[in-house]
């Protein structure tokens, strides 16, 4: 496809003899903004860092902008990079910091001052041209870090994780402005992440990771109502994950009780996964006729502001979640039915609960 | 293609050459590393190592007088650098663990005499306790005659006492405060405290300071050669053999005598103690806190030890202004330049010695950075063996050093005896480990995302180096180069045998003035000597700036 800007396939690395990435392959179209989400250590910082070309992939291939890169000195990539912990060069002022990869390339001084100028501008930092990092914010300093590396004009622009040295606050605000921003100049990113918060609200499409294991890309909307795995769909947000046995129809059986399911219609067995919002609660079997319904006993709940989380025990003993919006001061407690539409359900086939 | 299939990380000599390959500048600057350590390390001391036939050997094996020198070298530097090392130690446990008023002033005179050539121990023990000396024979008016061990042990403990205390200095300035705070509020307190707590923490790092003193000790020429009078020791020994008898090879077989124990010590240090310690000779110093750890009693006592050091080193540093600036001291105090300017205005080889030292200063700092760089942020074939080699002439005593670059360069396509150059190799390689180390240290604490920022930015090594690199380490930087200056003039046992009639060097003058008994143009010659790094310093301080932390090292 021609929009396929960089395309990793099959790539594995290794630390040593222990094994961090597992061949591990997907493409980023042009202009997207791409994030790889995953638990902390999981090897997310590896795979960006052997795009930027920090480490080499021990077999597999990274092609970027139509030119294999996995043995190209990490110089001659244009990949700029925001690094976790700013990196800026604590001898050089704001301007020299920005201006630093466009002297590196010898642009002409006067291309070097409008291009700064722009993205200093860009970046609300115009009047720090001369300060030092050290003299700054660290939210202004994460704006100086992204604004040398947006000077470049990368083929692709790689993020590791920039917003968790911030405050919560500014984190959401300035999450708001570097996707306008990347939109605005429709500029490839890389983002790095283990917040799914941040991943689901700003990503074209994102790619969760275990255990340098690639489970699932897609966009977020993907990810979140259709997980691939017992693992993307309880680490994306929360979910109830129930195992089932498929009946041939588009029914399935949770223990004894039959349940139905609009993603699943083949045989087998597999993960039912509901969010604790689409769990609804009631205190009498009034509708007969309603489907999936399974009675719970409320151990506790706890009030959490816009809504009140339950925590019930179904008849096999297994712990449910359900989360009640808009709760008022009404408390659901001892026996209860809960319910959920055969749409709000997900079927995961062929999977243990994670 | 899929090379990579093993279940391994991709490494090895293919591997980081391979990736070497890629940057054609890195590789050429990692060969002339090995080409320059090649001529000026390995074939010297190859060369020195061939010269003694096995005859030689075998009577340096068998002859009496050499086996002594030997057990005279080990008695005389045991004794010194134990006593250097109790006197450091008081001191620096005073200076970092009290509250004793005029912490500041102990300070500053206790590193006074790194900036003397060490040999000003000797000479103001030889004016103070000589045979002619100015309290022995003209106050008390004795015969005695202190020259031997006795003396030897005494000057040697002065020389090497500030070696000593800025060693275990940073010892225990590594120590955290808070292991001791958590310790006094489990109970401990006074001497338990330090038994258990603060002695053991350091004791890696006292063995360490201890062999670095060693090898001083074990290496020191000029002392020697001052007070040890009938009592050889290797060094000197080895001098006598080439300059007195002609006797080349003999002198090379005793100076490889010499570095049998250095060596030994190097490697005990580097691949043992280092790996066994519990905290780092280079660490920083943790900020801000306050140890007061002693009771009134012990305060008091390490005040009077302190003022006691202090009256030493100031006496010693005195009584050679005393005897620089007076007609003759003892008898006639009138004030006179006379001997200044002999010994300085009109001496080229103070010219000498700072020409040679300013450039082993810039030389060493800059390859010091430069192969710090590469073998802490580089992967190439061979970096192990850059590091040991950079690291190896901290085990070379001067003497060794100066006749291995003789015996190499005297004749051939790299004939260089005589001149300038051949001085600046010997100091350059002497100092060459300081540079080195600071350089390292000060890269250590630099995060390598520093660098990646750069390398990602569109810069090669090269660029990065120079426009990343350099400019964070100033502070190791400047230390470097402050001591290489301060230690290339002073050094004496390095250029003993690379001197010649052309370029002759202060050090050595201070040394045959106080040989021949002109002790007071040695004395104006070292008050100089002093003047000359003060004033070196004030100027680099005044054109640089703030690109130099000369003073607040
Ligand atoms: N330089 C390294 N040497 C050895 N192991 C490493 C190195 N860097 C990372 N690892 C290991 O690789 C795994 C992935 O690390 P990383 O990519 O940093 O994870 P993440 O960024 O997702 O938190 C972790 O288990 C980590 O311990
Ligand atoms: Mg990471």
């Amino acid at each position: 496809m021609a929009d396929i800007v960089m395309e990793l396939r099959h790539i594995q690395k290794f630390f040593g003899s222990s094994q961090v990435i597992h061949d591990v392959s997907f493409q980023v179209k042009k202009g997207d903004f791409v994030t790889l989400l995953g638990p902390s250590g999981c090897g997310k910082t590896t795979i960006l860092r052997m795009i930027a070309g920090f480490y080499e992939p021990d077999s597999g291939e990274i092609e970027l902008a139509g030119r294999r890169i996995e043995r190209v000195a990490p110089y001659d990539r244009n990949t700029a990079m925001v690094f976790q912990e700013y990196a800026l060069f604590p001898h050089m002022n704001v301007f020299e910091n920005v201006a630093y990869g466009l002297r590196v390339r010898h642009e002409g001084s006067d291309s070097v001052k409008k291009k700064v100028g722009e993205a200093l501008a860009l970046m609300q930092l115009n009047g720090l041209e001369s300060r030092y990092p050290n003299q700054m914010s660290g939210g202004q300093q994460q704006r100086v870090a992204v604004a040398r590396a947006l000077v470049m004009n990368p083929d692709v622009l790689l993020l590791d994780e920039p917003l968790s040295n911030l405050d919560a606050k500014l984190r959401e605000s300035v999450r708001v402005e570097l996707r306008a921003i990347q939109q605005q100049m429709g500029l490839t990113t890389i983002y790095v992440t283990h917040d799914q918060q941040e991943a689901l609200s700003m990503s074209d499409s994102i790619i969760v990771m275990k255990q340098g294991v690639l489970h699932q890309q897609g966009r977020p909307e993907e990810i979140y109502f259709a997980p691939k795995t017992p693992f993307v769909a309880d680490f994306i947000g929360t979910t109830n994950l129930l195992p089932i046995e498929g009946n041939g129809s588009c029914q399935v059986v949770y223990g004894s009780d039959p349940l139905l399911a609009d993603t699943i219609c083949s045989v087998g067995t597999g993960v039912l996964s509901v969010r604790p919002e689409s769990v609804r609660l009631s205190r009498t079997a009034d509708a007969a006729d309603r489907v999936n319904v399974l009675t719970a006993r409320v151990t506790h709940s706890m009030f959490l502001g816009e809504k009140r989380r339950y925590f019930l025990q179904d008849r096999q003993g297994r712990e449910w979640l359900a989360d009640l919006y808009d709760p008022g001061i009404a408390i659901f407690n001892g026996d209860v039915y809960m319910q959920f539409a055969a749409d709000r359900s997900h079927a995961i086939v062929g999977q243990e609960p994670g | 293609m899929q090379e990579g299939t093993v279940g391994r990380e991709q490494s090895g000599w293919a591997f980081e050459l391979r990736t070497l390959r890629r940057e054609p500048q890195l590789l050429l600057a990692i060969v002339l590393v090995f080409a320059l350590f090649g001529v000026f390390i390995i074939y010297p001391f190859v060369k020195l190592l061939l010269v003694p036939s096995a005859a030689d050997w075998q009577h340096a094996v068998t002859g009496r007088i050499f086996i002594e020198a030997f057990e005279h070298t080990i008695f005389s530097s045991l004794l010194a650098t134990t006593m250097a090392m109790i006197l450091g130690f008081i001191y620096a446990y005073a200076m970092n663990y009290t509250d004793i008023p005029g912490k500041r002033f102990f300070q500053i005179v206790a590193l006074l005499p790194t900036m003397a050539p060490s040999i000003v121990s000797g000479l103001a023990f030889i004016m103070l306790f000589g045979r002619r000396g100015f309290i022995t024979y003209h106050w008390l008016g004795l015969h005695t005659d202190l020259y031997g061990w006795f003396g030897l042990w005494v000057v040697q403990t002065i020389a090497f006492f500030p070696l000593a205390y800025i060693t275990i200095s940073g010892v225990l300035k590594s120590i955290s405060p808070n292991l001791e705070l958590a310790a006094q509020n489990l109970g401990a307190r006074g001497f338990y405290l330090f038994r258990t707590v603060t002695l053991r923490l350091a004791t890696p790092g006292l063995a360490s300071a201890f062999l670095l003193v060693g090898i001083n000790s074990l290496a020191d020429f000029g002392n020697p050669m001052l007070v040890g009078a009938n009592y050889h020791v290797l060094a000197t020994e080895a001098y006598a053999q080439v300059v007195g008898a002609w006797d080349l090879p003999m002198g090379a077989t005793l100076s490889v005598f010499l570095v049998i124990p250095t060596l030994l010590v190097f490697f005990v240090q580097r691949y043992y103690l280092e790996k066994h310690s519990y905290v780092t000779v280079t660490g920083k110093p943790v900020a801000g806190m306050q140890r007061v750890t002693v009771s009134p009693l012990v305060r008091w006592l390490l005040f009077a030890f302190c003022v006691l050091i202090c009256a030493v080193i100031l006496l010693i540093i005195g009584i050679v202004c005393l005897f620089a600036f007076t007609r003759t001291f003892g008898y006639d105090y009138t004030f006179t330049m006379e001997y200044f300017i002999e010994g300085v205005l009109q001496s080229a080889s103070m010219k000498n010695s700072w020409i040679a030292s300013i450039c082993t200063a810039a030389i060493t700092t800059i390859l010091g950075i430069a192969l710090a760089f590469l073998t802490l942020r580089r992967r190439f074939p061979g970096r192990t063996v850059m590091d040991f080699l950079a690291m190896l002439p901290v085990s070379l005593p001067g003497t060794f050093i100066g006749l291995a670059l003789i015996m190499a360069f005297n004749q051939g396509p790299l004939a260089l005896t005589g001149t300038l150059a051949i001085i600046i190799i010997g100091m350059t390689l002497r100092q060459l480990p300081v540079g080195y180390r600071q350089a390292v240290a000060g890269l250590s604490q630099i995060e390598k995302s520093m660098e990646q920022a750069s390398t990602n930015l569109g810069a090669n090594s090269f660029v990065t180096f120079y426009k990343v690199i350099v400019p964070m380490l100033k502070n190791a930087l400047s230390i470097s180069l402050v001591y290489s200056f301060m230690k290339s003039m002073n050094t004496l046992s390095t250029v003993i045998f690379l001197i010649s009639p052309e370029w002759n060097l202060a050090s050595i003058n201070i040394m045959s003035l106080a040989d021949q008994g002109f002790l007071a143009v040695a004395s104006a010659t070292a008050v100089g000597m002093m003047l000359t790094i003060f004033v070196t310093f004030g100027l680099a301080k005044l054109f640089l700036r703030d690109q130099i932390n000369i003073f607040d090292l």
